[in-house]
């Protein structure tokens, strides 16, 4: 839908939104809501992070809208990068809401056969260190480079190579030892 | 003859991982990519690595929940107050003392603004200014006009042995109520172990009584070690609950004489987002000065400084981050002087040494201190963690001899979660650390010990191999089924967002008796595999769990044993209404095991009418989800 807008309309939208514009507001959160949840979600594998990670996102936009320039087509890249970048600081703030995937759990407990599934790598992910961790899903979800995952985390691109090898290692051996 | 022996060599893992990023047109030009292209192994540890990220890469179709816009226009309107410390002080208040002067004695070098550290200040002093509002707070006020919350109590802050009033306004299922429970579990010392959950269960803390304007009130006497509660109220019978929003209400004690206490504070930070969120007036828009004023609370200790994030003031963000660090530094530096050569320091002081030079971004400092701690202090659960966290910093640096420097910790680790009663997570941690860098024999015996504890992921490995140690699990999961899942005499829910502890035990029998019926299996007692496997779908059916539990297979298997095809059949019924979408692992071994069976019109019509049943269970559990985000979602009434 964002895609056809023109250039015009769509930035009266962006500028009613500065403007504390509820409605603009409301209307960016039927359009990209979805987008920045499932981006939290990933990142955060918890579905109350993900939402404190929405909230978070649009209660500031307002403010940090002012710092996109681009056009309509632009917006899906450009939000999704802010929630990836607001998911990493409830990660690194280390005050997460806990919560245990009792389903998951349970299926991982009974696992017996050799297939990777994902209900069984969900919860291998939730044994790894938030730094393993994030790096894996910012190059194999989200799709960054080394450089820019370099830049997200404020490490060297070969300490991120050195965590997305380590990550998946890990991974292969706890899923290994939960057949 | 080089060349041919690098050829049959096979490469590293981190190498075939870099390889398992190339494209095939660039890898096949690398020398790992000769190799793969001819090693079997290798290939299928890259397809492997590859099958890891398709696998995370599955998109979730999981929408924003509903409500949760609601959440945001209310967050995006609250009133955007600003908090004046100094001048809510109560009138009779004697004046802070400034913080002493303590000079450096040598020049500290300030670090680049580059540490990743360094960038969740930002969320730091959104919970450092909901400390300092709370400490702001004048004694005499309550919480009660800062925001529409259905609970308020006086005083605004509750003092050790005092009485605190609670009044209640009502959610409209509790409307009419002749009497309701409040709900409260104390709050206990900060620890600062990230792993701490939220409550669930609560005591009685007091009744609530209807008032002539058809709200509720209860008169709480507070103990006299009080230093803050979490509370939520529920109907007499612990069946129903209400809370604020997602979080527990939360009251935070002072000291005996009203003034803020640095224990309450630091208590209330183990759930400072708690704290933070629960109070829209407390979201971080307002413009106080955070680490100015918790240092002039708290001349004395590091936890002001360690605890604040400068980010008021002039000048550009950087500037402020880079003069926070260069006093950041300066007062640790004076800190460190002082305390280091103290004997006895009590253990407040060391972890908050430890969180400063986090703080800093100081890895050699963190280290000290945490090593101290962890030696000093094993029974206070934060050495373990403060531990670990210098530990793995000592890990991204990675020096020579890695292993070297980590493996003496290990024992230390172990000491640290022996006599502090840590949890199941941390144990994971200390294994994942024993077997990167400890021999094999201590690897295993972590293993052991957390497969004893949780039963968890280690299952096949633990208890498939050693039957001696599957006779000891099989007699504690058989002692867990025998107790029945009841509500605690005396206890309440105190969040029903986190679920219901009754449902929590049914569910932990369902895979119980699922652990038992493969033990049974791997014995080869077929006729009591079968037997635990009935269990576990009746327990599932109980606990209201939609579809069908992962370890039916065990029943299939014990079925098969004994011959019967009909009842290994019957415990496929449910898992195949979700055939091809889920579980095609269970469905390839069901068709190894019972071939053109699966096709037969009876089995097709069997599932048909599963499929009824799991949407109609799953309908009902939407329903009663949606309803649950209603009750909850943070809207005024």
């Amino acid at each position: 839908m964002a895609g056809f807008e023109p250039a015009h309309a769509f930035r009266e939208r962006i500028d009613r939104v500065q403007a504390d514009d509820m409605t603009a507001l409301g209307e960016l959160f039927t359009e990209h809501g979805d987008l920045v949840y499932r981006t939290a979600l990933r990142l955060t594998r918890s579905r109350a992070d993900a939402e404190d990670v929405t909230q978070e996102l649009f209660v500031r936009l307002p403010g940090a809208v002012r710092g996109f320039t681009g056009g309509a087509a632009n917006f899906p890249g450009w939000i999704r990068r802010v929630a990836v970048r607001q998911a990493l600081m409830l990660l690194r703030s280390g005050q997460r809401r806990r919560e245990v995937n009792v389903d998951g759990v349970a299926a991982l407990v009974t696992r017996s056969d050799a297939t990777l599934d994902r209900l069984s790598l969900d919860a291998a992910l939730a044994r790894l260190s938030n730094e393993h961790r994030t790096v894996f899903l910012l190059k194999e979800v989200e799709g960054y480079d080394h450089a820019e995952i370099a830049e997200l985390l404020g490490i060297s691109t070969a300490n991120s190579e050195v965590r997305l090898h380590r990550a998946r290692r890990q991974l292969r051996e706890l899923l290994r030892g939960s057949r | 003859m080089i060349k041919e022996l690098f050829s049959v060599m096979h490469p590293t893992f981190h190498a075939l991982s870099a390889y398992a990023d190339l494209s095939d047109v660039d890898g096949a030009r690398t020398s790992v990519g000769r190799h793969v292209k001819r090693c079997a192994e290798c290939s299928g540890v890259v397809e492997e690595i590859r099958a890891l990220g398709a696998s995370a890469r599955e998109e979730t179709d999981e929408s924003a929940p509903e409500g949760l816009w609601a959440r945001i226009e209310r967050a995006a309107n609250a009133p955007n107050e600003t908090a004046s410390p100094r001048e809510t002080l109560p009138p009779d208040a004697k004046p802070w003392d400034a913080a002493p002067s303590l000079r450096p004695t040598k020049h500290w070098p300030v670090p680049l603004p580059t540490s990743s550290r360094r960038l969740w200040v930002g969320i730091a002093v959104a919970a450092a200014a909901a400390i300092v509002a709370v400490l702001a707070w004048p004694a005499d006020r309550s919480l009660q006009a800062s925001a529409p919350s259905r609970v308020t109590f006086s005083p605004g802050r509750p003092v050790p042995g005092g009485m605190m009033t609670v009044r209640y306004r009502p959610a409209r299922w509790f409307r009419g109520a002749p009497r309701l429970v409040l709900v409260g579990r104390w709050l206990k010392p900060a620890t600062m172990v990230s792993s701490r959950r939220m409550p669930t269960l609560g005591d009685s803390i007091g009744a609530l009584l209807p008032t002539s304007d058809g709200n509720y009130e209860a008169r709480v006497l507070l103990p006299d070690d009080f230093l803050g509660v979490h509370m939520g109220v529920s109907d007499s019978a612990g069946t129903d609950a209400d809370a604020d929003g997602y979080r527990l209400w939360l009251a935070i004690g002072g000291a005996r004489d009203g003034k803020p206490s640095l224990n309450s504070l630091l208590a209330s930070v183990d759930d400072s987002y708690h704290l933070m969120r629960a109070d829209a007036a407390l979201q971080p828009r307002q413009n106080v000065n955070a680490s100015d004023s918790l240092k002039k609370y708290f001349p004395s200790y590091p936890a002001g400084w360690a605890y604040s994030r400068e980010l008021s003031g002039k000048g550009s963000r950087i500037d402020r981050l880079i003069s926070f660090f260069r006093s950041g530094e300066k007062k640790y530096l004076a800190f460190h002087e002082e305390l280091w050569p103290k004997k006895n320091l009590d253990a407040e002081r060391m972890h908050e040494m430890v969180v400063l030079a986090n703080t800093i971004s100081e890895p050699g400092e963190v280290n000290r201190w945490a090593r101290r701690f962890a030696v000093e202090h094993p029974e206070d659960p934060r050495a373990f963690s403060d531990l670990i966290d210098a530990l793995h910093q000592v890990e991204l640096t990675e020096p020579p001899a890695l292993a070297d420097s980590i493996r003496p910790w290990l024992p230390v680790l172990e000491r640290l979660f022996t006599k502090s009663a840590l949890t199941a997570a941390d144990g994971y941690t200390l294994y994942a650390l024993a077997s990167r860098y400890g021999d094999s024999a201590t690897a295993d015996a972590w293993m052991r010990r957390l497969a004893e504890a949780t039963g968890s992921i280690y299952w096949h490995k633990a208890y498939g191999t050693n039957a001696q140690m599957r006779s000891a699990a099989t007699a504690r999961w058989e002692e867990i089924v025998a107790a029945p899942c009841v509500r605690v005499n005396g206890k309440f829910i105190l969040n029903a967002t986190f679920g219901d502890p009754l449902v929590q035990c049914q569910r932990q029998r369902v895979w119980t008796f699922a652990n038992l019926s493969r033990a049974k299996l791997l014995d080869r007692d077929a006729l009591a595999a079968r037997r635990y496997a009935d269990s576990a779908q009746t327990a599932q059916h109980a606990s209201g769990w939609c579809g069908f539990y992962g370890d039916y297979i065990s029943g299939v298997a014990a079925s098969l044993m004994l011959g019967d095809t009909t009842a290994a059949l019957r415990y496929l019924v449910t898992p195949a209404v979700y055939w091809p979408r889920w579980d095609n692992a269970g469905r390839d071994s069901a068709q190894r095991w019972l071939g053109a069976r699966l096709d037969s019109p009876s089995f097709k019509a069997a599932v048909d009418s599963a499929r009824v049943v799991v949407r109609s269970c799953d309908s009902s559990r939407k329903a009663a989800a949606e309803e649950r985000e209603k009750r909850f979602r943070r809207t005024a009434e």
